[in-house]
């Protein structure tokens, strides 16, 4: 019969696997009962650990972490798409933005064959006060120019397939705040030369009487414009 | 006509540069840490679901959630624990919801017979042992499995188990020899037969 006052010491030896108190090894060399108790309580720890260690020591399979940085791939994409997001309010204005983007570095490229240099380039902006004659009519209807206007203009050539209302015409002039003409001509120097990108905002808040009905098709939130391949062929 | 005004693009390229910079950075030294984390995470998931394919994708949300709120982790010298508990977390949850567990279950109600082993190590690889052994692992509370199941993978000592789950040594050492413990007396009676066959 198992001694009682021994069942717990017996089984905090077994489960901890150390040293058993002379007191005790004298008592199992007596005690048949508790000696089988005791080595059924070492083979269920044995059951135990090997149990225990078979299922925490499984193989990880071989492409596990070939899926994980797949997957991590994909979940890299999100701010791209938040970004994107951004764009999908005007995809169209994005569209719109690129072709303008386009045609000022065409005719910047021109440009610079008269004159190469930025100030040469630099010189081609001028008030508007002191051009109104390139004032299109679409620009005085939709709010004229008060005399002293915070804007320079440029002139760029304008594709004729454009099927944008506002922009059918054969010119479309880009309005740039006075103090900022020679960054444009950097931007547009450094799209000639496929080293940056360029990002316009449309910006209507000076020009509270523009009527969004001129402009909502091609209305911009932000547009990153690129440059086609065979724009630095030349 | 449309006016287009020019926005400071070397301040916006610059920030999202910045970003895309810190997004890399992020992400390489998240990278860093799956060759030693992933199999941590699917043992883990393994562990407590003993099923490859739901381990996998357990582990992959795991490892993608730690992803997600890398950014929040304070100090990264907790990054394993806190994708163990996720894996841990996410593995319960699984196990308890999926109906593949219920199929399981009756397989397990109705284990394959085989003739009674010799030795320990024998018995502890049969399937009959591995059923009863299961059963009495997943009847154990949560917190004595988690231990249980950490302390028993190759290369964890009880104090590097207690730093990843962010418990005393002591703590570790007392649940998992509670664990232990339970796990003895559930399966009793199932070594009491086999060795009397």
């Amino acid at each position: 019969m198992l001694c009682d006052k021994y069942k717990e010491a017996l089984t905090e030896a077994a489960a901890s696997g150390t040293a058993l108190p002379r007191s005790l090894l004298a008592h199992l060399g007596a005690c048949a009962a508790c000696h089988a108790f005791l080595a059924t309580q070492q083979a269920l720890f044995t059951f135990v650990d090997n149990g225990l260690r078979s299922r925490a020591n499984v193989a990880v399979p071989s492409k596990f972490d070939h899926r994980i940085r797949a997957a991590l791939q994909i979940q890299v994409s999100p701010p791209r798409r938040g970004q994107s997001r951004a764009f999908a309010f005007g995809s169209i204005a994005v569209a719109a933005a690129a072709l303008l983007a386009i045609l000022l570095t065409q005719n910047l490229k021109q440009d610079q064959r008269a004159m190469p240099t930025s100030s040469a380039i630099k010189s081609k902006f001028v008030g508007a006060e002191q051009h109104p004659a390139v004032v299109s009519r679409d620009t005085k209807s939709l709010g004229p120019s008060s005399p002293g206007t915070p804007y320079s203009r440029k002139s760029a050539l304008m594709s004729q397939r454009s099927k944008t209302p506002v922009l059918g015409k054969a010119e479309v002039e880009v309005l740039v705040p006075r103090g900022q003409e020679e960054l444009l001509v950097k931007y547009m120097e450094g799209i000639a030369a496929r080293r940056s990108r360029v990002t316009f905002s449309a910006n209507l808040q000076h020009e509270p009487y523009m009527k969004p009905a001129e402009i909502s098709s091609i209305e911009i939130s932000q547009a990153v414009v690129r440059p086609l391949p065979d724009l630095s062929s030349d | 006509m449309q006016e287009l005004v020019l926005i400071q693009p070397i301040r916006a390229a610059e920030e999202q540069w910045t970003r895309e910079a810190a997004h890399a950075a992020r992400r390489r030294d998240f990278e860093e840490r799956l060759a030693e984390c992933g199999p941590l995470a699917y043992r883990v998931a393994r562990g407590v679901l003993r099923n490859d394919a739901d381990a996998e994708d357990v582990a992959q949300e795991a490892l993608l959630r730690a992803y997600r709120r890398f950014d929040r982790l304070r100090d990264p010298q907790r990054f394993r624990g806190w994708l163990v508990r996720i894996a841990f977390r996410l593995a319960l949850d699984r196990a308890r919801s999926a109906k593949r567990r219920e199929v399981r279950e009756t397989e397990w109600a109705q284990p394959v017979r085989r003739p009674a082993s010799r030795t320990a190590e024998e018995l502890a690889a049969s399937s009959e042992f591995q059923a009863h052994f299961d059963r009495a692992l997943d009847a154990l509370p949560e917190k004595l499995r988690l231990v249980l199941l950490l302390s028993a993978m190759d290369g964890y000592t009880v104090e590097e188990v207690a730093a990843m789950l962010g418990l005393p040594v002591g703590t570790v050492k007392s649940r998992l020899f509670a664990g232990r413990k339970k796990l003895a007396e559930k399966l009793q009676c199932y070594v009491t037969n086999t060795k009397k066959r």
